[in-house]
Protein backbone atom coordinates (compact mmCIF):
# COMPACT_ATOMS: atom_id res chain seq x y z
CA UNK A 1 0.00 0.00 0.00
CA UNK A 2 2.38 2.67 -1.19
CA UNK A 3 1.32 6.17 -0.34
CA UNK A 4 1.96 7.48 -3.83
CA UNK A 5 -0.69 5.16 -5.26
CA UNK A 6 -3.25 7.31 -3.52
CA UNK A 7 -5.27 9.89 -5.38
CA UNK A 8 -5.70 13.30 -3.88
CA UNK A 9 -9.20 14.72 -4.29
CA UNK A 10 -11.01 17.92 -3.53
CA UNK A 11 -14.81 18.19 -3.62
CA UNK A 12 -16.26 21.44 -4.86
CA UNK A 13 -19.74 22.36 -3.66
CA UNK A 14 -22.43 24.39 -5.45
CA UNK A 15 -21.39 27.60 -3.70
CA UNK A 16 -17.70 27.23 -4.50
CA UNK A 17 -16.52 25.94 -1.12
CA UNK A 18 -14.25 22.92 -1.13
CA UNK A 19 -14.06 19.82 1.04
CA UNK A 20 -10.55 18.42 1.22
CA UNK A 21 -8.08 17.79 -0.29
CA UNK A 22 -7.83 14.26 1.04
CA UNK A 23 -6.08 11.16 -0.22
CA UNK A 24 -7.97 8.07 -1.31
CA UNK A 25 -6.95 4.64 -2.55
CA UNK A 26 -7.81 3.96 -6.20
CA UNK A 27 -9.94 1.04 -4.97
CA UNK A 28 -12.26 3.38 -3.03
CA UNK A 29 -15.80 3.24 -4.42
CA UNK A 30 -17.69 6.35 -5.42
CA UNK A 31 -20.27 5.37 -2.79
CA UNK A 32 -17.70 5.55 -0.02
CA UNK A 33 -16.35 8.84 -1.39
CA UNK A 34 -19.88 10.16 -0.94
CA UNK A 35 -19.95 8.80 2.64
CA UNK A 36 -16.81 10.74 3.39
CA UNK A 37 -18.30 13.88 1.83
CA UNK A 38 -21.39 13.50 4.06
CA UNK A 39 -19.20 13.03 7.12
CA UNK A 40 -17.28 16.21 6.35
CA UNK A 41 -20.16 18.35 5.11
CA UNK A 42 -19.50 21.92 6.30
CA UNK A 43 -21.75 23.11 9.10
CA UNK A 44 -24.10 26.03 8.52
CA UNK A 45 -24.84 25.31 4.85
CA UNK A 46 -28.32 26.04 3.59
CA UNK A 47 -28.57 22.58 2.05
CA UNK A 48 -27.60 19.53 4.09
CA UNK A 49 -27.78 16.16 2.31
CA UNK A 50 -28.81 13.23 4.51
CA UNK A 51 -27.85 10.16 2.53
CA UNK A 52 -25.44 9.39 -0.29
CA UNK A 53 -28.46 9.18 -2.59
CA UNK A 54 -28.91 12.92 -2.17
CA UNK A 55 -25.51 13.48 -3.74
CA UNK A 56 -24.25 13.47 -7.30
CA UNK A 57 -20.53 13.34 -7.80
CA UNK A 58 -19.29 14.74 -11.11
CA UNK A 59 -15.85 14.50 -12.65
CA UNK A 60 -14.76 15.40 -16.17
CA UNK A 61 -18.31 16.04 -17.30
CA UNK A 62 -19.81 12.77 -16.13
CA UNK A 63 -21.86 11.65 -13.15
CA UNK A 64 -19.95 8.95 -11.27
CA UNK A 65 -21.70 5.72 -10.30
CA UNK A 66 -21.76 4.58 -6.67
CA UNK A 67 -20.57 1.04 -7.32
CA UNK A 68 -17.56 2.06 -9.43
CA UNK A 69 -14.13 2.55 -7.92
CA UNK A 70 -12.07 5.68 -8.21
CA UNK A 71 -9.67 3.87 -10.54
CA UNK A 72 -12.54 2.96 -12.87
CA UNK A 73 -14.01 6.46 -12.80
CA UNK A 74 -10.89 8.39 -13.68
CA UNK A 75 -10.29 10.27 -16.88
CA UNK A 76 -8.34 7.93 -19.19
CA UNK A 77 -6.03 10.57 -20.62
CA UNK A 78 -4.22 13.70 -19.64
CA UNK A 79 -3.53 13.23 -15.96
CA UNK A 80 -0.50 14.56 -14.20
CA UNK A 81 0.76 12.57 -11.26
CA UNK A 82 0.66 14.38 -7.97
CA UNK A 83 -2.03 16.84 -9.02
CA UNK A 84 -5.09 17.27 -6.82
CA UNK A 85 -8.25 16.45 -8.78
CA UNK A 86 -11.33 18.54 -8.10
CA UNK A 87 -14.73 16.86 -8.37
CA UNK A 88 -18.12 18.55 -8.23
CA UNK A 89 -20.78 17.73 -5.69
CA UNK A 90 -24.41 18.37 -6.60
CA UNK A 91 -27.17 17.96 -4.03
CA UNK A 92 -30.38 16.63 -5.51
CA UNK A 93 -33.24 19.01 -4.84
CA UNK A 94 -35.68 17.50 -2.33
CA UNK A 95 -39.15 16.30 -3.25
CA UNK A 96 -38.76 15.92 -6.97
CA UNK A 97 -41.40 13.29 -7.49
CA UNK A 98 -44.41 12.49 -9.60
CA UNK A 99 -46.54 15.04 -7.73
CA UNK A 100 -44.55 17.80 -9.27
CA UNK A 101 -45.71 16.94 -12.74
CA UNK A 102 -49.30 17.23 -11.61
CA UNK A 103 -48.56 20.52 -9.92
CA UNK A 104 -46.83 21.76 -13.03
CA UNK A 105 -49.71 20.69 -15.22
CA UNK A 106 -52.01 22.59 -12.91
CA UNK A 107 -49.70 25.57 -12.86
CA UNK A 108 -49.62 25.87 -16.62
CA UNK A 109 -53.42 25.90 -16.77
CA UNK A 110 -53.78 28.62 -14.17
CA UNK A 111 -50.85 30.76 -15.19
CA UNK A 112 -51.97 33.83 -13.30
CA UNK A 113 -49.30 33.36 -10.66
CA UNK A 114 -45.76 32.38 -11.50
CA UNK A 115 -44.51 31.99 -7.96
CA UNK A 116 -43.38 28.48 -7.22
CA UNK A 117 -42.07 27.66 -3.81
CA UNK A 118 -38.86 25.71 -4.22
CA UNK B 1 -0.30 21.81 -31.24
CA UNK B 2 -4.04 21.26 -30.75
CA UNK B 3 -3.65 18.20 -28.57
CA UNK B 4 -1.06 19.89 -26.38
CA UNK B 5 -3.37 22.82 -25.82
CA UNK B 6 -6.38 20.54 -25.12
CA UNK B 7 -4.27 18.50 -22.68
CA UNK B 8 -3.38 21.70 -20.85
CA UNK B 9 -7.02 22.77 -20.63
CA UNK B 10 -7.94 19.34 -19.31
CA UNK B 11 -5.32 19.54 -16.56
CA UNK B 12 -6.51 23.01 -15.57
CA UNK B 13 -10.11 21.78 -15.44
CA UNK B 14 -9.20 18.73 -13.35
CA UNK B 15 -7.26 20.84 -10.91
CA UNK B 16 -9.39 23.93 -10.54
CA UNK B 17 -12.68 23.86 -12.48
CA UNK B 18 -15.32 26.60 -12.32
CA UNK B 19 -17.96 25.92 -9.65
CA UNK B 20 -20.71 25.50 -12.22
CA UNK B 21 -19.13 23.22 -14.81
CA UNK B 22 -17.09 20.10 -15.31
CA UNK B 23 -15.58 18.70 -18.53
CA UNK B 24 -13.28 15.97 -19.83
CA UNK B 25 -12.71 13.51 -22.65
CA UNK B 26 -15.33 10.80 -23.28
CA UNK B 27 -12.74 8.10 -23.95
CA UNK B 28 -9.21 7.95 -25.30
CA UNK B 29 -9.95 10.58 -27.95
CA UNK B 30 -8.74 13.92 -26.65
CA UNK B 31 -10.79 15.81 -29.27
CA UNK B 32 -14.15 14.50 -28.10
CA UNK B 33 -15.34 15.70 -24.69
CA UNK B 34 -18.42 15.73 -22.55
CA UNK B 35 -19.28 18.40 -20.03
CA UNK B 36 -21.87 19.15 -17.38
CA UNK B 37 -23.27 22.57 -16.61
CA UNK B 38 -25.07 23.03 -13.31
CA UNK B 39 -28.17 25.18 -13.77
CA UNK B 40 -27.49 28.66 -12.31
CA UNK B 41 -29.28 29.17 -9.00
CA UNK B 42 -30.83 32.48 -10.06
CA UNK B 43 -32.46 30.93 -13.14
CA UNK B 44 -35.35 28.54 -13.83
CA UNK B 45 -32.67 25.92 -14.66
CA UNK B 46 -31.59 25.80 -11.02
CA UNK B 47 -31.08 22.30 -9.64
CA UNK B 48 -30.59 20.77 -13.08
CA UNK B 49 -27.45 19.14 -14.43
CA UNK B 50 -27.15 19.67 -18.19
CA UNK B 51 -25.00 17.46 -20.39
CA UNK B 52 -23.07 19.00 -23.23
CA UNK B 53 -20.93 17.44 -25.99
CA UNK B 54 -17.79 19.15 -27.21
CA UNK B 55 -15.86 18.46 -30.42
CA UNK B 56 -12.52 20.13 -30.95
CA UNK B 57 -11.52 20.81 -34.57
CA UNK B 58 -8.03 19.63 -35.63
CA UNK B 59 -6.91 23.28 -35.84
CA UNK B 60 -8.11 24.21 -32.34
CA UNK B 61 -7.69 26.86 -30.85
CA UNK B 62 -7.68 28.73 -34.17
CA UNK B 63 -11.18 27.43 -34.88
CA UNK B 64 -13.90 27.28 -32.22
CA UNK B 65 -15.01 23.99 -30.65
CA UNK B 66 -18.43 22.59 -31.57
CA UNK B 67 -20.64 22.56 -28.51
CA UNK B 68 -24.10 20.94 -28.27
CA UNK B 69 -26.55 20.32 -25.47
CA UNK B 70 -27.42 16.65 -24.95
CA UNK B 71 -30.07 17.46 -22.37
CA UNK B 72 -33.32 19.05 -23.54
CA UNK B 73 -33.44 22.74 -22.55
CA UNK B 74 -36.27 25.24 -22.92
CA UNK B 75 -34.36 28.37 -23.94
CA UNK B 76 -34.64 31.00 -26.71
CA UNK B 77 -31.04 30.42 -27.84
CA UNK B 78 -30.91 26.60 -27.65
CA UNK B 79 -32.93 24.52 -30.12
CA UNK B 80 -34.31 20.98 -29.98
CA UNK B 81 -31.11 19.58 -31.55
CA UNK B 82 -29.11 21.09 -28.71
CA UNK B 83 -27.51 23.71 -30.97
CA UNK B 84 -26.49 26.86 -29.15
CA UNK B 85 -26.65 30.36 -30.59
CA UNK B 86 -23.68 32.06 -28.99
CA UNK B 87 -21.39 34.57 -30.72
CA UNK B 88 -18.14 33.26 -29.23
CA UNK B 89 -18.83 29.84 -30.77
CA UNK B 90 -18.96 31.51 -34.18
CA UNK B 91 -17.62 34.82 -35.43
CA UNK B 92 -16.56 36.09 -32.00
CA UNK B 93 -14.33 33.09 -31.27
CA UNK B 94 -10.79 33.93 -30.21
CA UNK B 95 -7.87 31.52 -29.62
CA UNK B 96 -7.51 33.17 -26.21
CA UNK B 97 -10.82 31.59 -25.14
CA UNK B 98 -10.88 28.21 -23.42
CA UNK B 99 -13.50 25.51 -22.89
CA UNK B 100 -13.82 26.71 -19.34
CA UNK B 101 -14.72 30.21 -20.57
CA UNK B 102 -17.09 28.81 -23.19
CA UNK B 103 -18.95 26.78 -20.55
CA UNK B 104 -19.15 29.81 -18.26
CA UNK B 105 -20.58 31.86 -21.14
CA UNK B 106 -23.20 29.18 -21.74
CA UNK B 107 -24.00 29.27 -18.05
CA UNK B 108 -24.50 33.07 -18.28
CA UNK B 109 -26.69 32.54 -21.32
CA UNK B 110 -28.91 30.28 -19.21
CA UNK B 111 -29.32 33.10 -16.68
CA UNK B 112 -29.68 35.84 -19.30
CA UNK B 113 -31.18 34.66 -22.57
CA UNK B 114 -30.71 36.81 -25.65
CA UNK B 115 -34.23 36.98 -27.16
CA UNK B 116 -33.16 39.49 -29.83
CA UNK B 117 -31.00 36.90 -31.56
CA UNK B 118 -33.12 33.82 -31.05
CA UNK B 119 -32.64 30.30 -32.33
CA UNK B 120 -36.18 29.38 -31.31
CA UNK B 121 -38.37 32.42 -32.13
CA UNK B 122 -41.46 31.01 -30.33
CA UNK B 123 -39.60 30.72 -27.03
CA UNK B 124 -38.06 34.17 -27.54
CA UNK B 125 -41.55 35.58 -28.07
CA UNK B 126 -42.85 33.98 -24.87
CA UNK B 127 -39.75 35.12 -23.00
CA UNK B 128 -40.37 38.71 -24.09
CA UNK B 129 -44.13 38.83 -23.60
CA UNK B 130 -45.05 36.25 -20.98
CA UNK B 131 -42.02 35.96 -18.76
CA UNK B 132 -43.76 33.91 -16.06
CA UNK B 133 -44.95 31.36 -18.62
CA UNK B 134 -41.41 31.03 -19.95
CA UNK B 135 -40.06 30.50 -16.42
CA UNK B 136 -42.67 27.87 -15.61
CA UNK B 137 -41.94 25.88 -18.73
CA UNK B 138 -38.17 26.18 -18.34
CA UNK B 139 -38.49 24.98 -14.74
CA UNK B 140 -40.76 22.09 -15.75
CA UNK B 141 -38.31 20.95 -18.46
CA UNK B 142 -35.42 21.21 -16.01
CA UNK B 143 -37.26 18.93 -13.56
CA UNK B 144 -38.24 16.51 -16.27
CA UNK B 145 -34.98 16.24 -18.23
CA UNK B 146 -32.13 17.54 -16.06
CA UNK B 147 -32.70 16.11 -12.59
CA UNK B 148 -32.47 12.37 -13.23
Amino acid sequence: MADDDMIELKFRLFDGTDIGPNKFFPSTTVGSLKESILARWPAGKEIAPKTINDLKLINAGRILENNRTLAESRVPVGELPGVVITMHVVVKPPAVDKNNEKQLAKASKTSSCACTIL
Amino acid sequence: MASKRIQKELQDLQRDPPTSCSAGPVGEDLFHWQATIMGPSESPYSGGVFFVKIHFPPDYPFKPPKVNFQTKVYHPNINSNGSICLDILKEQWSPALTISKVLLSISSLLTDPNPDDPLVPEIAHIYKNQRSRYEETARAWTQKYAMG
